[in-house]
């Protein structure tokens, strides 16, 4: 319906209008919303009412100001829209036919197809036979053989929307002929390329009546036509089809799975160009976030590339063998390190890596021992196509399996040390790497020594299998293919026990080198001949839609070859577990149409009406927030707004202040302890406990100070749930009488301490009651804490003699007794096994504590020769702490010296016990 | 709603700004003994006069010592001391229990820190106080005041309560706004008993003043009454009108039985409402 210029397709909705006055008049009749109040003296109202009831105090301008608002939305709803060309067209007689192109080509510039469409049915006489044709080839698409009335033909149009694949004229063609339909007028909407034929389609057409063509013309970027991926990360190439100064740069980003834009790069064309090409350099793992590639701002299905969860990353499996209690010592560290950045990490043991978590590369550090049941796993899951990457060491060199073929080469089970007491050779570098080995190209290290290696058995495959050699030609890295995969062994380990290799940066190219080489074997596993099930497929302005009843599962052989279209329209399919994807730009090599007929009518505008709808409606929009705000001030709600905001406002002025301030705060008293060696004691919580602890650790920090070169600052007082534990080599906690147990992330900060390296002493104070010594209330406080077997702790064990001679360990109480743990009790054969916990009843702190001159605090059992005892204790557990097991090497110096004779001097020196 | 333990530390604090009170002594008040002298002669301990023997009167209240000094013959007459018992009563209602802004305090608090005043006072000058209706018996002493003060917080929603068997001067603080026939049908009983008293209104301000304005509606605390007014500010007048008329008709019923009534609204200074109601005590007291 039309009133002059303006056009409504929803007239009805101008009904609306009439409610307006009736709406004013209701508004001004009622009364206002009664205030309630509380009067006691109601009673007194009784029968008492006014004479005439408050209007609505509603100004009258806001009224109006509503009603506006009402007019604007009504207005909006009944989509009108601005029309300067209006008189009906009466050349045309009583029949026409309109052809529109609606692959995804179109769909940038639908809006403008469907409007001209539009404009050109709703100037027809409703008498006028209007037939429709889509050049797709789809299920739904327009049939030229329905007549329909050009109002008809409007609401057809209206909800008909492109599909994302390639018109097919050939079959429109057949089409038309079919309906054998004879217009006189035949308007052909078209996207302005060439697509699979042109002149039959064109001259047909021709041939029918008079030609009018409303083409597109195709200027920006018209497809994605291909993204590879890359080792360094993602090449897109972009297509256009014609070389337009208008347009010669673009935006490409790709996004993740829930929009994000992750990564985005300009694309420029240069001068004719009609095809680009950019690099995206993205890391794997973010590269594996990402789920499409656009151009900005596109709307077509062709500017849109799915990227399928194909790996682009390496997996690799890392087989942890062991605890990696000291991680800067693991082996598995510097692999990490190495090569986390690029690759996806698992650890676990072989069978889960290769069952559970399918991986592409495995690394077996040397430690890791294989059991043998495992061999024939790894070996055929390198056959397959697997990658493995050992490390040789001392574990490897010592091992003896026969059934060990898992290596390049035939090698010596023998390290060959180089540059140590027994040896001539020098530690030796790294050669140039051979032109045949995948590491030709990295820079040669020059300070990269390789102290111990194990050795090849020489034979004629060895040179042709290195990869990396040392300067003396021995190998360093080795690979050989079994199956389909491959074998690579480091002739060193991980650790830089044998090499500087792990330190350097060339460990880890060659490393990811390695890994990478991997790749082609696993990510060019083709999809199988699965059934693929479409998960989500794209429409022809390249939004994902769920798959219509349309979209049916399709084999793998259907998929690759062909491009798009209504049996297989791209999106996402899943296969197995892998999701593929289709993608509608694939391929994409059409190009302009140069020529148009010379008979046929070109226009570039039909339409030139302006819809008003999104302008009614965003006034409306307007409007309401305005009417917000004024009903809020009148209100005199507006402080609510003013407090809101003031709030927001002080929230971002002060917040990030505060928690700077309090950063910083925390941060030096962990400078402190970073700098300066100093005991700490954990906060009990009770005040007297707290202050003796304090003192004591003062007091032997004292003695340390003036006894030894330990020069520890004052003690510090932690928090086992905030504070940073790690920073104290050792955290006295004195068990108060009443004890709380520690919270949980106490007990998991605790743990971790003492799980690396720290030490916890637990002082029961509970040695006054010597028949009960250590089943007290205690125990429920470091219940949870992770405590090794304990044990008490040997007469010759190494904290009786590591400064003083001790025998025993008293504290304030004289039958003090001390657990450690009891792997480090027996003297473990190897390692540095120092004791991490330390449990006792003696009140040691109280023994040491000392007020500010020095006077003792406490009383002590046997006087002051046990104080002194104490003290002794104190400074030998902190050695102990400080300085591990090394005087343990001492056990036997006495007997040697009485060998030679001089045990009389030593055993006089000892006397002193102090050294 | 006032502890009893403030209650009692504002009394005090009122009680030192306010002078001493001393009821006057009526004829019906020398039937029960008490400490309070009453500066005529009666019963009591003290030394109140020598008078002539007048011939008739029993002869042993002749004084032989201070006959003896003269020919005449004289009676030592001691001073009357007899007890006042006060009872208060405070409304208890939802609707007293209000106040019309937040910074001031309602009307039940306030009629409770007056009566806990008052209380204070009496006791303070040997009368007994308590709580009208109460199983409790009125008492005297400083442990009265306090009881007093735990009584008044109790909020006890009972009827007005009968009057008592022993004559007692009444204190009846309300706001009234009930009709003047269910008050009337109250104190009647007390007016017959010939018992004394005193009904001292309380208001707030905003029932005073009636400071509304627009549509709206009125409603009790209670919930009892609603009442929804077109424009509030019209029938201001009407509403004031009945307020008063309503006063006077209290006034007059407080009249017929011998009662005074004394208003206080709450944003005017607590101790100038206790002085007009002491004030109006001792005109009462004139009258005899």
């Amino acid at each position: 319906m039309s009133f002059g210029l303006l056009y409504f397709g929803m007239p009805l909705a101008l009904l609306g209008l009439v409610v307006l006055p009736a709406l004013w008049w209701i508004l001004r009749a009622l009364p206002a919303p009664f205030k309630r109040q509380i009067l006691p003296s109601t009673a007194l109202l009784q029968n008492l009412q006014s004479t005439e009831e408050t209007p609505d105090r509603t100004p009258w301008w806001i009224i109006l100001f509503r009603a506006l608002i009402v007019t604007f939305a009504i207005l909006g709803l009944s989509q009108p829209s601005f029309s300067p060309i209006d008189e009906e067209d009466t050349s045309l007689s009583d029949s026409i036919l309109i052809v529109i192109d609606d692959g995804w080509t179109s769909a940038p510039e639908w809006d403008r197809f469907v409007q001209a469409g539009m404009s050109q049915l709703r100037r027809l006489p409703s008498d006028t036979s209007v037939y429709l044709q889509s050049t797709t080839n789809r299920k739904d698409g327009l049939n030229p053989n329905e007549r329909l009335s050009p109002q008809e033909a409007i609401q057809l149009l209206n909800n008909f929307e492109p599909v994302a694949w390639l018109p097919d004229r050939g079959y429109a063609l057949s089409r038309l002929e079919t309906a054998n339909i004879s217009p006189q007028k035949i308007l052909w909407l078209s996207d302005g390329l060439l697509h699979d034929i042109m002149e039959p389609f064109q001259d047909y057409l021709l041939g029918l009546g008079s030609l009018t063509i409303f083409p597109i013309r195709q200027s920006g970027v018209v497809a994605i036509s291909d993204v590879e991926v890359t080792a360094q990360g993602v090449r897109v190439t972009l297509d256009r089809v014609s070389a337009s100064n208008e347009f010669s740069s673009t935006i490409v980003s790709g996004l993740t799975a829930n929009g994000l834009s992750v990564a985005s790069q300009e694309a420029n064309f240069l001068g004719a160009d009609i095809q680009t090409i950019i690099e995206f350099r993205i890391a794997p793992e973010i590269l594996n976030s990402i789920t499409k590639f656009t151009v900005s701002r596109s709307n077509s299905a062709g500017l849109v590339w799915l990227l399928d969860s194909k790996s682009v990353i390496r997996r690799v499996g890392l087989i942890s063998t062991y605890s990696e209690k000291q991680p800067l010592l693991s082996e598995l560290y510097y692999i990490r390190k190495a090569i986390e950045e690029t690759t996806l990490i698992t650890s676990g043991t072989v069978q889960s890596l290769i069952e559970e978590f399918p991986q592409d590369v495995i690394i077996l550090a040397d430690a890791a021992q294989i059991l043998s049941s495992d061999y024939r796993l790894i070996k055929n899951w390198i056959e397959e196509g697997g990658t493995l990457i050992r490390f040789a060491g001392s574990h490897f060199a010592n091992s003896n399996d026969p059934e060990d073929d898992l290596t390049p080469i035939a090698l010596r089970r023998t390290s060959r040390s180089l540059g140590g007491v027994l040896s001539w050779a020098t530690p030796q570098l790294i050669a140039e790497f051979p032109t045949t080995s995948p590491f030709y190209g990295f820079e040669q290290p020059t300070n990269v020594l390789i102290k111990k290696q194990i050795l090849a058995q020489p034979g004629p495959d060895v040179t042709n299998k290195t990869w990396a050699r040392l300067q003396d030609g021995s190998p360093l890295v080795t690979a050989s293919q079994l199956g389909l995969g491959k074998l690579i062994l480091f002739h060193v380990p991980a650790t830089p026990d044998w090499s500087d290799l792990p330190y350097s940066n060339i460990f880890s190219e060659m490393l990811r080198q390695s890994v990478s080489l991997s790749l082609s074997q696993s990510v060019n596993t083709d999809i199988g001949s699965d059934t693929l099930v479409p998960q989500q497929i794209l429409d022809g302005f390249g939004q994902l839609q769920p798959p219509d009843s349309n979209a049916s599962p399709i084999s793998s052989a259907q998929i690759s070859p062909t491009s798009a279209s209504q049996a297989i329209p791209p999106g996402f399919y899943l296969a197995g577990s892998k999701t593929h994807a289709l993608n509608a730009g694939k391929g994409f090599s059409s190009s302009a149409i140069q020529s148009w007929p010379e008979n046929a009518e070109i226009v570039t505008d039909i339409d030139r009406s302006i819809d008003l709808t999104p302008i009614f409606l965003t006034l409306a929009f307007i409007l309401v927030l305005i009417d917000i705000i004024l009903a809020l001030t009148i209100a005199g709600k507006f402080r609510i707004l003013r407090v809101a905001f003031t709030f927001v406002i002080s929230c971002l002025v002060l917040f990030p202040s505060t928690e700077y301030a309090y950063a910083e705060e925390d941060l030096s008293k962990e400078m402190q302890a970073a700098l300066k060696f100093r005991l700490a004691y954990i906060a009990t919580g009770h005040p007297s406990i707290d202050r003796i602890t304090e003192a004591g650790l003062l007091g032997l920090s004292r003695v340390l100070y003036r006894r030894s070169s330990i020069e520890p600052e004052y003690p510090h007082r932690l928090k086992a749930e905030t504070d940073s534990l790690e920073l104290y080599p050792l955290i006295y906690f004195a068990v108060p009488d009443n004890p709380s147990p520690f919270t949980k992330k106490a007990i998991e900060k605790l743990n971790r301490y003492i799980a690396s390296g720290g030490a916890l002493i637990i002082d029961t104070r509970s040695g006054r009651n010597p028949n009960d010594p250590l089943a007290t209330d205690w125990q429920e406080v470091v219940n949870a804490l992770n405590i090794p077997p304990l044990s008490i702790v040997p007469k010759t064990h190494v904290l009786t003699k590591s400064y003083y001679l001790l025998s025993s360990f008293v504290g304030r109480y004289g039958a003090s007794k001390l657990w450690i743990e009891t792997t480090a009790a027996e003297g473990a054969a190897s390692g540095d096994s120092v004791s991490g916990i330390f449990i006792g009843d003696g009140d040691w702190a109280g023994a040491w504590a000392v007020d500010q001159y020095n006077r003792p605090l406490e009383s002590v059992d046997g006087g002051e020769s046990q104080r002194e005892m104490a003290r002794r204790f104190g400074v030998n557990l902190v050695m102990y702490i400080l300085t591990g097991r090394y005087k343990e090497d001492q056990v036997h110096i006495p007997t040697i010296l009485e060998r030679l004779g001089q045990a009389k001097d030593l055993r006089n020196n000892k006397e002193d016990t102090k050294e | 709603m006032i502890e009893a333990d403030s209650l009692r530390a504002e009394a005090e604090y009122l009680v030192r700004q306010l002078p001493d009170f001393r009821f006057q002594s009526g004829k019906s008040d020398a039937r029960h003994a008490g400490t309070v002298a009453r500066r005529k002669p009666g019963l009591g301990e003290k030394f109140w006069q020598y008078r002539r023997y007048t011939p008739g009167e029993p002869i042993n209240r002749i004084d032989w010592r201070r006959s003896a000094s003269s020919d005449l013959l004289y009676v030592r007459d001691s001073e009357l001391e007899t007890a006042q018992t006060v009872l208060f009563w405070c409304d208890s209602s939802a609707g007293f229990d209000w106040s019309g802004s937040q910074n001031r305090r309602t009307k039940a608090d306030e009629a409770k820190v007056i009566a806990t005043t008052l209380g204070a006072m009496f006791v303070s000058s040997g009368e007994r106080v308590g709580v009208l209706g109460s199983q409790r018996r009125p008492s005297f002493g400083t442990r009265a005041v306090d009881r007093l003060a735990r009584e008044l917080c109790l909020s006890n929603k009972t009827h007005f309560p009968t009057p008592p068997k022993n004559p007692a001067f009444i204190v009846v603080i309300s706001d009234f706004y009930s009709s003047i026939e269910s008050w009337h049908k109250r104190l009647c009983s007390y007016g017959e008993k010939n018992l004394n008293g005193v009904l001292l209104a309380i208001a707030d301000p905003v029932e005073k003043y009636f400071p509304f304005k627009g549509r709206t509606q009125f409603q009790s605390p209670d919930a009892i009454n609603k009442q929804t007014i077109g424009r509030a500010e019209e029938i201001r007048e009407d509403y004031l009108d009945r307020l008063d008329n309503h006063r006077r008709q209290l006034q007059n019923l407080a009249s017929t039985i011998g009662w005074r009534l004394v208003e206080h609204t709450t944003d005017s200074k607590i101790i100038s409402g206790i002085a007009s109601l002491l004030q109006v005590l001792d005109t009462r007291g004139q009258k005899y």
